[in-house]
């Protein structure tokens, strides 16, 4: 019996795989049997994820993917994919009052247009394989709901998923298939270094979630790997909640 | 990786699968059991509970040959099954029949069979202590009622449009005891009997297929594979979610 959620013989790619939840997809893909090429901005970091991988044949290549010559360059050192999984993200907490045109191109740069960009790139270069899967790490943000000062990370993810649903069908005809997976609160660093929540602020937090605790990393990476892997092979243009039932109060 | 640690096997677990006189239900049998659950098989007819155990992989199994659709019945049935890890509920049933011709004797069978019965089965199961902490509740359902309709559509879309709403509800309701619930809505998914009575071509069947963005029907596997990652541990932070199993369809 084969096992339909593996990804033996399958190459992925995996951005923002310097921490947190792409770091953990990463992880989980190669724990599933996958070779992955791996990029972020931060050689030291990205070094570490690599370090932490299972299996022979990763790559890694240092990309800022907010800047259109460094992904040019990482399509050009991309072999043919079965599947492409986007996590690199920033948070900027913002009132809307405060935002400027520098934040707003920072955010929109990294979260959506670097993002939509690869995609464009990898298809156009013959990149992605048919029958291959394209996974975002969007957010309840923009999509499900918003909180306080989000309103641009909001703008950001509600792009991407809106541009997922637009690929989806684009795409279908290739037999490429998109979708978005949209956490709630995951306890990675972006909440500790961008300090966007106290530890007070957590414990109450955790209240708000009907299973009773906070996303873990994992969480979002099994469902990176269920959307890469032939199990979902008829499932494209989703939006999942991953959200331990916050949304549904 | 060793085999324990896949999150996506269903090692382990119990895995009680309702609605196996439809393909879907007895693939998504098949399937747990391959991907190492024991399985809990509820069903009247005795031939189709034997002739399901002989297909799958040994795992002291059990099987309990009762008949769901009777809900006086259920109470019984209920206190026969034992604590499971899962249950994936696949009994379903439709109807074609346009808005001006729904009968209140139609309605009510439709009712019964896809919301009253579902429904009461998570209650007794629920108040019988049988759904573990963590456990997982997978309703199948369908994309009429809750993402698109079509003609003569109605009732089906409103005993789905019911389970979604209903999942919801239980997905809170329950969240504390450790029971997610979610649901998958299947688009068109063929079976091997599904166009055995119909009347279009090969040809009509075709241009069906190419309103599929992804140019085909659904398979019972593709819900099977679906269903499996809703019970496992690989979605445990995963609640009160319904995703269409659609190849697309609805994005159009």
């Amino acid at each position: 019996m084969t096992n339909p959620y593996s990804l033996a013989d399958k190459t992925i790619l995996v951005t923002g795989a310097s921490s947190g939840i792409g770091r953990q997809v990463a992880i989980e893909c190669a724990n599933a049997g996958a070779k992955v090429v791996i990029t972020a901005r931060n050689a030291q970091r990205l070094q570490e994820t690599y370090d932490s991988l299972v299996g022979e044949g990763h790559q890694m290549i240092i990309a800022d993917l907010s800047n259109i010559e460094d992904i040019k360059s990482l399509v050009d050192a991309c072999p043919a994919l079965d599947g492409i999984s986007q996590n690199a993200g920033i948070i900027k907490v913002i009132l809307v009052k405060f935002i400027s045109h520098d934040y707003l191109n920072e955010i929109m740069n990294t979260n959506t247009i670097g993002p939509i960009m690869l995609t464009q790139m990898l298809v156009r270069k013959k990149k992605l394989k048919a029958n291959s899967s394209i996974v975002f790490t969007s957010s309840l943000s923009g999509v499900y709901c918003v909180h306080y000062g989000e309103s641009m990370y909001a703008a950001s993810k509600g792009a991407i998923s809106g541009f997922a649903k637009g690929a989806a069908l684009d795409l279908a005809a290739q037999g490429i298939r998109v979708n978005c997976v949209n956490p709630g609160i995951v306890q990675t660093q972006i909440f500790e270094t961008a300090g966007v929540i106290t530890d007070e602020d957590l414990q109450e937090k955790i209240k708000l979630f009907p299973l009773g605790r906070l996303g873990r990393p994992e969480d979002v990476a099994y469902a990176h790997v269920f959307f890469l892997s032939d199990a979902a092979s008829w499932i494209t243009g989703v939006n999942l909640q991953i959200d331990g039932g916050y949304t549904l109060i | 990786m060793t085999i324990m640690e896949n999150p996506f096997l269903l090692t382990n677990k119990t895995i009680l699968v309702t609605g196996l006189d439809n393909e879907v239900g007895r693939t998504v049998a098949m399937h747990c059991a391959n991907m190492g659950g024991r399985l809990v098989l509820v069903h009247h007819d005795e031939d189709v509970l034997d002739q399901l155990l002989a297909q799958v992989p040994n795992g002291n199994h059990e099987r309990i040959v009762g008949n769901l659709y009777d809900i006086e019945t259920l109470d019984d049935i209920v206190r026969n099954i034992p604590s499971v890890d899962g249950w994936s509920n696949n009994i379903m049933q439709s109807a074609t029949i346009l808005t001006k011709s729904i009968s209140q004797k139609t309605m009510k069978t439709l009712e019964d069979v896809n919301v009253h019965i579902p429904v009461l089965l998570l209650q007794k199961l629920v108040k019988g202590k049988k759904l573990n902490n963590p456990s997982s509740v997978v309703l199948t359902s369908s994309v009429s009622g809750v993402y698109t309709v079509h003609f003569a559509d109605s009732l089906n879309a409103l005993v789905h449009g019911a389970i979604n709403g209903f999942a919801k509800g239980a997905a809170l309701d329950l969240a504390r005891l450790g029971i997610r619930v979610n649901t998958l809505n299947m688009g068109v998914v063929e079976c091997s009997d599904t166009f055995a009575d119909s009347i279009l071509s090969e040809e009509e069947l075709n241009e069906k297929r190419n309103y599929f963005p992804l140019k085909r029907f659904g398979s019972p596997q593709d819900v099977a594979n679906a269903t499996a990652y809703f019970l496992s541990d690989a979605s445990s932070w995963i609640t009160g979610v319904h995703i269409p199993v659609d190849g697309g369809y609805t994005l159009l």
